[in-house]
C-alpha cells in the first residue's frame, strides 16, 4: 500500500514536471467541434466545455496544484519549525508569546484563514500559496515545539550545553535533527491539505484565474456547468485529486511510523 | 329486413350521418373550449417565488444602475413602464401606462403628456404631473444642494437633450427639447427608465443635501403593482399586492392577480438550479450565468417533463469594446479592425453563449423598426474566415504590431466563459488578453471609469436605434458607453437620427452610425446574440415573454397560479 502510494505520487510528481512534454493537447487550446465529447483513445479523460482536452488539463492542473502546495508547506515548515524549535528550546516569555500568538492564529478556522488572506491579496498562484502558508504555519510551529520539548531534557542536550555550545548551534545541529522525523511526516500530511485547500479555493473561484487549469477550478468549472451533461469533465480530475490526498496521508503516516526504522529518535 | 346495425332511433335521421358526426364534434369542442376558457380564466391570490440575481445595487436607483438584480424586482415595485411602456401583446408598440396620451409640436421639439389620475403612490398619494416632472428633472439635469451635485441619469442623454420640463396642471407635463426628437415616446418605453423616485419623500432630503438619496433610503415606495413587503439584504425581498394599483385585465378585473412575489436572492445559479428542481422555487432568476444553458436546460427537462416550460428571448449583445481613450495599441482603428475580422464569431455560440444565439452586429432581429438588412450578421465581413484572419494579420504588421502585444480585459466574474473565449481566439493573432475577472461591484464601477482596456459583457440595448446612444455614445455624454471614445462625429449622427423621422431617413442614418462604429472605426466588435431562457414550473400562468431583453414585462401584474 505505501509503496503502491509512493509510486502513485511518483507519477504524479514526474506528470507535472513534464506536462507539457507528454500532454497531448495544448490545455488552452479550444476547439468547438469536439465539445463534450466523452473519454476516447484520442481524449483519455474527455474534454470540456470548451472542447479543451481535459486529460491535458489534468497533467497541466497538476503542476499548478503541486506547485502551490509545495511552495505554501515549504514556507509553513521553515517558518513553522523555526518559531516552533526555538519556542520549544527557549521556553520562558519567548515560548509564552509565540504560543499565545499561534492560539489566536488556531482560533481561525484553515479555510476562513486562507480565504480572508486570498481576497486581501487578490487571487493569484502566489497569493494562495501565502494564504495556505500562513494557515499551516501554527499548526506546523504546535508540531515542532511539541518535538522540541520532547528532546530538549535529554541527557545528551545538557553535556553539549556543557561544552560551550551556543543556543543557535543546539537548535541547528542537534534539536533539529532529532525534531525532523515527526515534522517531516507531518509536513507530507500538510501537503495533502494544502493540495485541499488550493481546490477548495479555486473551487470557490479564489484560485488560479481562468483560463489556466488547476485541479480545483477543473472541478467547478465541470461540476457547475456540465455534471449532468458531462460527469467526466468533473470526475476526471477529482479522481486524481482524491487518490493524491489519499497517497499523501499513507505516505505521511508511513514516513511517521516509529516502527520504521528512521521514523524513531535519534541516538547518539 | 332488419339491419343489426341500425337501433332503435336509427331512423331519426337516417340520411344525415355526416351530419350526426358534426354535431358531435361541435359539441365535444364546445364543451372541450368551454373547460379550457375556464381552466384558463386566471385565478387570484397566492404568492409566486423567484430567484433573484443578487441585491439590487445602487439603493434600486434605477438612474444609477440597469442591472437586472434591480430590473427584475423593480418592474413589480415601480411598474411596468414610465409615462408609457411597451406594450405586452405587442412588443415593439408603445402602449400608455402613466400617461394616458400624448401629443408633439410639429417639429417634434414639444412633447405633451396627459397623465391617468388613478395613479397613487404606495403610500397612498396621487400620482401627479409635478411627480413626473420631478423625474424628468432628475434625470435630465440631475440636482444640487450646495456643493453636493447629483449627476444626471445615466441614460439622459439616450432621451435627447432636454431644455425645459413643464408640469402645465395637475395632469399635464411638457417637455422641451433642444432637438428634433421625433421617437422620444418609443425611447421612454424602455423597461430600465422606471419612476421610482416619490417626489414628496425625496425632494425634501435633496433640498436638505442628501442629493443622491436612493429609493431604499425612502423605503421603495413605488407605483407598481406590488409593494414592499420586506426587504433583507442578501437574503430576500417580499413584495406584496397592492390594492390601488390602476390597471385592469380584459375582463375589467383589478390587476395583480398574485397577492406576493418572494424574490429570493441567490448569487450562485447552480444553488438556484437545485432550488428550482427541488420545488422551492416558481422561476429562475434572470441576469447572465443564471440564464439557462443549453445543458442546463436539457437536464431540466429531462427530470422535471411537464412541469417545467422555458421562457426564451433575445438576450444581450456579446461583445469586446476598446477603451480607446486610454494609451495602447487599440488606438489604432487598423488594431481594432484586426481584432473583429480575427474572432470567429459563430464559434462563440456554443463556447460563450451556452449553445443559445445567432451572429449579429447589435439590434434585436424582431425589431419592425429595424429592417433586416441592418441586422444579418456577417454583412460586414461575409469572406471565409480564413482570408479574413490574413486581412488580420496585414492590418496587424500595417500597424507595427506584427508580434502582437498585451491588452487588459475587464470582465465579470460570473461570466468568465467569454473572456475565455475571447483569450484563446485572439492569441492566435498575437494578442495577448490579460484577463481581469472582478465581481459585481467592481464591474458597476470599473465599467464606467478609465480603469480598463478593453471590456466584455453582454448587455442588451435599445431595440430602436435612437435608443443606442448610452451603449455606443461618446464617453463624457454616456458614461457607461460599452467603448470609451470622444467621438464627436457619433453626437452628430445621433442627432440626426433623432430627428429623423421617415423610415427611410432613420435606416439610412443607423446604417450610417453602424457602418462607423462596427466598421470604420471598429469601437466595439460585436460578436453574438445571445438567447436568454429563464425556467418557470409549468403552473405558473400569464408570464409576458418579451421577444427581446428580459428587463421588459417585470412587473408580473398579469401572472396568476393554477395550483
Amino acid at each position: 500500500m505505501r509503496i503502491a502510494a509512493a509510486l502513485f505520487l511518483a507519477v504524479v510528481a514526474l506528470s507535472a514536471l513534464t506536462a507539457s512534454l507528454i500532454a497531448p493537447f495544448d490545455p488552452l487550446e479550444q476547439e468547438v467541434g469536439r465539445r463534450l465529447a466523452p473519454p476516447s483513445a484520442t481524449h483519455l479523460f474527455g474534454t470540456d466545455g470548451f472542447g479543451r482536452d481535459v486529460f491535458s488539463r489534468t497533467l497541466h492542473g497538476a503542476r499548478v496544484s503541486l506547485a502551490v502546495a509545495l511552495a505554501a508547506v515549504a514556507a509553513a515548515g521553515v517558518i513553522g519549525s523555526s518559531l516552533g524549535l526555538a519556542s520549544g528550546y527557549a521556553g520562558g516569555a519567548f515560548d509564552l508569546v509565540v504560543q499565545r500568538v499561534v492560539d489566536v492564529l488556531l482560533g481561525f478556522p484553515f479555510l476562513v484563514m486562507a480565504l480572508i488572506v486570498v481576497v486581501a491579496l487578490s487571487p493569484a498562484p502566489l497569493a494562495v500559496a501565502a494564504a495556505i502558508a500562513l494557515a499551516l504555519t501554527p499548526l506546523v510551529t504546535r508540531v515542532a515545539r511539541a518535538a522540541a520539548l520532547s528532546v530538549a531534557n535529554e541527557e545528551y542536550l545538557t553535556v553539549v550545553r556543557s561544552t560551550g555550545a551556543g543556543a543557535s548551534r543546539i537548535v541547528l545541529r542537534h534539536l533539529l535533527p532529532a525534531s525532523a522525523p515527526p515534522l517531516v511526516a507531518y509536513l507530507a500530511t500538510c501537503l495533502g491539505t494544502a493540495i485541499g485547500a488550493e481546490a477548495t479555493l479555486s473551487f470557490l473561484g479564489l484560485g488560479v484565474p481562468p483560463p489556466y487549469p488547476s485541479w480545483g477550478r477543473m472541478l467547478q468549472e465541470g461540476s457547475r456547468a456540465y455534471f449532468d451533461a458531462a460527469p467526466w469533465v468533473t470526475l476526471m480530475p477529482g479522481a486524481v485529486l482524491c487518490l493524491t490526498v489519499v497517497c499523501l496521508v499513507v505516505v505521511g503516516d508511513a514516513m511517521g511510523d516509529p516502527r520504521r526504522g528512521r521514523a524513531g529518535p535519534i541516538r547518539h | 329486413m332488419h339491419d343489426p346495425n341500425k337501433g332503435p332511433e336509427a331512423g331519426l335521421h337516417p340520411r344525415r350521418p355526416a351530419l350526426r358526426v358534426i354535431a358531435a364534434i361541435v359539441c365535444t369542442l364546445l364543451v372541450a373550449a368551454t373547460a379550457v376558457a375556464a381552466a384558463e380564466e386566471p385565478r387570484g391570490g397566492g404568492t409566486l417565488t423567484l430567484a433573484n440575481r443578487g441585491d439590487p445595487p445602487a439603493g434600486f436607483d434605477s438612474m444609477f444602475t440597469s442591472s437586472i438584480a434591480l430590473h427584475h424586482v423593480g418592474g413589480a415595485l415601480f411598474g411596468a413602464g414610465n409615462l408609457v411602456m411597451r406594450c405586452r401583446e405587442d412588443f415593439y408598440t408603445v402602449c400608455p401606462y402613466l400617461a394616458l396620451r400624448w401629443e408633439h409640436s410639429p417639429d417634434f421639439k414639444v412633447w405633451t403628456f396627459v397623465l391617468r389620475g388613478d395613479a397613487f403612490w404606495h403610500d397612498g398619494r396621487r400620482f401627479t404631473a409635478e411627480d413626473a416632472k420631478f423625474w424628468f428633472d432628475l434625470v435630465f439635469f440631475g440636482a444640487r444642494s450646495g456643493d453636493a451635485v447629483r449627476p444626471p441619469a445615466y441614460f439622459a442623454r439616450e432621451l435627447g437633450v432636454a431644455t425645459k420640463v413643464e408640469a402645465l396642471d395637475e395632469r399635464r407635463l411638457r417637455i422641451t427639447f433642444a432637438h428634433r426628437n421625433a421617437h422620444f415616446p418609443q425611447i421612454l418605453a424602455n423597461p430600465r427608465f422606471k419612476i421610482a423616485h416619490p417626489r414628496h419623500l425625496m425632494e425634501p432630503r435633496i433640498q436638505a443635501g442628501q442629493v443622491n438619496v436612493s429609493p431604499l433610503d425612502v423605503g421603495l415606495v413605488g407605483l407598481g403593482p406590488f409593494k414592499l413587503g420586506q426587504y433583507r439584504r442578501g437574503s430576500l425581498v417580499r413584495v406584496d399586492r397592492f390594492d390601488r394599483y390602476f390597471e385592469r385585465d380584459p375582463r375589467g378585473a383589478r390587476l395583480p392577480y398574485l397577492d406576493r412575489i418572494d424574490y429570493v436572492i441567490m448569487p450562485d445559479p447552480f444553488a438556484m438550479d437545485a432550488a428550482f428542481r427541488s420545488g422551492r422555487l416558481d422561476g429562475t432568476a434572470r441576469g447572465q450565468a443564471h440564464f439557462l444553458s443549453r445543458e442546463r436546460a436539457a437536464s431540466y427537462e429531462r427530470d422535471l417533463g411537464e412541469t417545467v416550460s422555458f421562457a426564451r428571448s433575445d438576450g444581450g449583445n456579446f461583445r469586446l469594446a476598446f477603451n480607446v481613450l486610454k494609451e495602447g495599441p487599440w488606438q489604432d482603428p487598423r488594431v481594432r479592425r484586426a481584432i473583429a475580422l480575427w474572432i470567429d464569431k459563430p464559434a462563440a455560440i456554443p463556447l460563450a453563449l451556452g449553445g443559445h444565439g445567432w451572429t449579429t452586429p447589435s439590434i434585436g432581429p424582431g425589431d419592425i423598426n429595424v429592417p433586416t438588412e441592418f441586422i444579418n450578421w456577417p454583412r460586414y465581413d461575409t469572406a471565409p474566415l480564413a482570408e479574413r484572419r490574413a486581412e488580420a494579420r496585414r492590418l496587424m504588421a500595417e500597424a507595427g504590431y506584427a508580434d502582437g502585444f498585451a491588452m487588459g480585459h475587464l470582465t465579470r466574474a460570473i461570466m468568465t466563459e467569454g473572456a475565455e473565449f475571447l483569450k484563446a481566439q485572439l492569441a492566435g493573432l498575437g494578442v495577448d488578453l490579460r484577463l481581469q475577472i472582478v465581481d459585481e461591484g467592481e464591474w458597476n464601477r470599473a465599467r464606467v471609469s478609465m480603469d480598463y482596456d478593453s471590456q466584455q459583457g453582454r448587455l442588451a440595448p435599445s431595440p430602436i436605434p435612437e435608443g443606442t446612444e448610452s451603449v455606443y455614445g461618446r464617453y463624457e455624454l454616456n458614461p457607461d458607453a460599452y467603448a470609451k471614445h470622444d467621438d464627436r462625429h457619433l453626437d452628430e449622427l445621433y442627432r440626426r437620427l433623432r430627428e429623423s423621422v421617415t423610415m427611410e431617413q432613420r435606416i439610412e442614418v443607423w446604417r450610417r452610425v453602424s457602418r462607423y462604429l462596427f466598421l470604420e472605426q471598429t469601437y466595439i466588435v460585436p460578436v453574438a446574440e445571445s438567447i436568454d431562457v429563464v425556467a418557470y414550473r409549468s403552473h405558473v400562468r400569464g408570464i409576458v415573454v418579451p421577444p427581446e431583453d428580459m428587463h421588459t414585462h417585470t412587473d408580473f401584474a398579469t401572472v396568476w397560479l393554477d395550483r
